[in-house]
């Protein structure tokens, strides 16, 4: 171990910060300067940007075809203005905050303001749960798994009754602008609790809206658990550090020294010394938060036990049972589910880890060129964030300072993959658990030691540019498959509100708005989470498909009923475009068919989608 | 304001000797006194780079504002915060509970129905418990309110009282009075201090 000597005061530098410390930490309006006016003009190329978007342009590229000069130039303001705010000697919390602000809105705001309806196919069976609840003021166990875990569907059912709307259409496309702001809120007090240096901390903020990717952002149960999941870490960071073990300091030295780093032995971060009182409310809160995520999501309570299991381990989190209530509440409230989970097949575990990082939808090679670029820049974009991960735990491990929090919560999402696969979303979750901490450790990588220089400004210019551009496409790129049509909203409307209950509908492929309505639970579900679909079963994959399939058809609708619906959408015809699934115009060829056979009648039919209706009996 | 039963805490000296880790457990914890319940003082000390810019800091108070009074202008500007956010939150609970029984409102009624899940029950629970000051108080009542609001209904859901509107008439009426009781000494303090 290195003796360092105590911190003294250079009076120099004492009295230099003292004669900038008038111009640099007054109120926002005294200490306006030229940078200053960089934000505002963000804002108004975004504006112009926004209103120049051609959703007609999107292509197998996604939104950015369609996104016009003026939006990418906002972006590149936005981030000069940003390193501007993060360049000044003290930290100026109104601007930064701003910052952040605008860049949530710059990237997660444009869907809301230029799709006709809220993307993604798969968020209005969602609308449908929450709609149940309002109407029926119950929910039905039997019916599916979003009504055994029903925390955020009756919050949402009784927002709407509060906000006076009959779902949640009209609004739901701005909760990843919501659910990202106030993850951030979390994230920010997480960030205070590990003593980051304020650049690093705004720096990680930032780099934790340019990196999210993976779009679990969105109205679902498990957008509103990883926020509340956030919390509960932030609390237990806050309230509940304690000084390590000392078997894990002597680890972290001789890490340190084998770094050739300089382990300083400092005072260790420790939470306050709560009274009873005090520590009895905190411990109140922390459970209760901790129940209703997992009344809310079925993966969510798991990555926070496994993250205070790996604070408790080393003594870094304490009480340590802290993690065994946490065990109690998840595991008394699974033991509840259990048996819907067992006759549903649906237990989500799985303890193969190579199955469990699979999207069993597409592998990265599958698709057009655009969904493999899309594919590229995602993965580009985790190694990104992964890779300035690591060497910020370096960096700030040779600077003497400890990174086993930091380090262990960045880690500790991956143990999920071990236990359970939540349906080929696993990876997913993993990465957007574990992003607050990579962002974190990332920016310490990139954020100056001490003094601010040119060279850390365009490093972090460079790295912040080419992590938006990633996310560009990353984010957007299958936009034109996560794009809902207002026409297949309103077939999906009709079907629920007059087609016959107790039949099935069967999808041709998947990406269609299915049971969005309060009804859904007349007709078959117990196929899961989804309508049962033709694509992607291999039987009729990557072939014209027609009159010859129509029995195929008729017997998969005997599985599940006697009577059944089959429809067919532009969205559908998309999926399997753009990942490859069928040759162009298969589709179509199946539509002539149906519309050709007496065994089949329209039940309903727009330009973008159509329903038939089995006439005869399966 | 109901009275602070807690001193500041102390942070640690920012020159301390390096210490073994068996002193450091029980400095670091003595160092600590009892949290003022302000959420912001809980947190730790920033260290290393952070420490030297907290030296530039404390260096920069001592010249140009030493021991501030309790009267000082930062104290001053964030009980008016809290003051007005008090009364944001009490013009949500009107707004929002007219709307309702009014049954109209449109957007401002979704808007208003936004800040209340988001904030209100929350923001009374942290001023009952004297927890509101600064970012730390922020997020505390962001979800605390959540918390509330998904726990709450859910209950509703499970107890198959779905009583929507009584749900919210409770924790308007709870979150008013919460706030009303801390309003008017927050007030008469600030009054007192201009």
């Amino acid at each position: 171990m290195i003796q360092v000597p105590p911190l003294a005061v250079p009076r120099s530098r004492a009295a230099t910060s003292t004669e900038q410390a008038p111009v640099t930490r007054r109120s926002l309006p005294g200490g306006l300067g030229p940078f200053d006016a960089l934000l505002p003009l963000a804002v108004i190329l975004w504006v112009i940007g926004i209103t120049g978007v051609q959703t007609d342009a999107i292509n197998d590229f996604g939104l950015i075809p369609a996104l016009p000069p003026p939006f990418f130039a906002s972006l590149v303001v936005l981030t000069v203005s940003f390193i501007a705010a993060l360049a000044r000697s003290r930290q100026s919390t109104v601007r930064l905050t701003l910052h952040i602000i605008a860049v949530v809105f710059a990237l997660q705001a444009v869907v809301a303001l230029t799709f006709p309806l809220p993307q993604y196919g798969y968020v209005y069976k969602h609308f449908g749960v929450a709609e149940y609840i309002g109407l029926h003021g119950s929910v039905d166990d039997r019916v599916d798994i979003y009504q055994n875990w029903p925390g955020f569907f009756a919050l949402g059912a009784w927002f709407d009754r509060l906000a006076g709307q009959s779902n949640p259409l009209r609004y739901a496309a701005w909760v990843p602008v919501y659910i990202d702001l106030i993850a951030l809120l979390a994230i920010n007090l997480s960030l205070r609790a590990l003593a980051i240096p304020w650049r690093a901390r705004w720096l990680a903020l930032y780099i934790f809206v340019a990196c999210n990717w993976v779009g679990q952002d969105y109205y679902a149960p498990q957008a509103f658990a990883f926020v509340l999941s956030q919390t509960v870490l932030a609390c237990l960071l806050t309230l509940f550090r304690a000084a390590p073990s000392p078997w894990i300091g002597r680890l972290e030295e001789r890490v340190t020294n084998f770094a050739h780093g300089v382990y300083v032995k400092t005072a260790p971060l420790v939470s306050p010394v709560l009274t009873r009182r005090q520590r009895i409310t905190a411990l109140v809160a922390v459970f209760t938060t901790f129940a209703v995520i997992t009344f809310s999501h079925q993966l969510s309570p798991y990555m926070v036990i496994v993250a205070a299991g790996v604070l408790a381990v080393p003594g870094l989190l304490r009480p340590r049972w802290i993690v065994a209530v946490m065990v109690l509440i998840a595991g008394a409230y699974l033991v509840t589910r259990l048996q819907f989970l067992q006759t549903h097949e649906d237990l989500l575990i799985s303890f193969n880890p190579f199955k469990n990082v699979e999207n069993p939808e597409a592998s990265p090679g599958d698709g057009v060129l655009g969904r493999q670029l899309t594919a590229v820049a995602a993965r580009t974009l985790s190694g990104i964030v992964w890779g300035l991960a690591l060497v910020g735990a370096i960096r700030r491990s040779r600077a003497g300072m400890s990174v086993l929090v930091p380090v262990g919560l960045f880690f500790a999402p991956f143990l999920i993959i071990f236990g359970q696969e939540y349906g080929g979303e696993a990876i997913y979750r993993v990465f957007l658990f574990s992003l607050p901490w990579a962002a974190a450790l990332a920016a310490v990588a990139l954020a100056p030691a001490v003094r601010w220089t040119w060279f850390a400004g365009a490093r972090i210019g460079i790295a912040l540019s080419l992590m938006t551009l990633l996310l560009l496409q990353a984010y957007f790129g299958l936009a034109e498959i996560n794009f809902v049509r207002p026409s297949e909203f309103t077939a999906s409307e009709y079907f629920y509100a007059h087609a016959r209950p107790g039949s099935v509908l069967i999808l041709a492929a998947p990406n269609y708005p299915e049971r969005g309505s309060a009804y859904y639970d007349r007709f078959v579900v117990t196929s899961g989470a989804f309508d049962p679909k033709l694509i992607p079963d291999k039987a009729f994959l990557h072939r014209i498909l027609g009159a010859d399939d129509l029995p195929a058809i008729e017997g998969l609708i005997k599985v599940y009923s006697p009577h059944g619906y089959f429809a067919i959408t532009t969205g559908m015809k998309i999926y399997c475009h753009v990942f490859e699934l069928l040759p162009d115009g298969s589709l179509d060829h199946l539509d002539q068919a149906l519309s050709a056979s007496k065994r089949w009648k329209v039940f309903y039919r727009n330009e973008d989608a159509v329903i038939y209706e089995l006439a005869a009996p399966a | 304001m109901p009275p602070d039963p807690f001193a500041a805490i102390k942070e640690p000296p920012v020159g301390a000797q390096e210490q073994t880790t068996a002193e450091q457990k029980v400095a670091g914890l003595e160092g600590w006194a009892p949290a003022a319940l302000d959420v912001e003082s809980w947190l730790p000390p920033q260290r290393s780079e952070a420490v030297e810019e907290q030296v530039d800091e404390q260096v920069d108070e001592q010249v140009e504002a030493p021991s501030p009074p309790a009267n000082s202008p930062p104290r001053m500007a964030n009980e008016r915060w809290l003051v007005t956010a008090d009364l944001a939150s009490l013009v949500v609970i009107g707004g929002l509970m007219f709307l309702n029984i009014a049954n109209t409102g449109g957007d401002l009624r979704l808007a208003l129905a936004v800040l209340f899940v988001t904030c209100v029950p929350g923001w009374a629970l942290v001023r009952a418990t004297s927890l509101s000051a600064g970012l730390g108080g922020a997020a505390i009542a962001v979800l605390a309110s959540l918390t509330i609001s998904a726990a709450t209904s859910t209950a509703m859901v499970w107890l198959n009282a779905w009583h929507p509107l009584g749900l919210v008439a409770v924790l308007a009426a709870l979150s008013a009075v919460a706030i009303l009781w801390t309003l008017p000494p927050s007030f008469v303090a600030l009054r007192a201090r201009r």
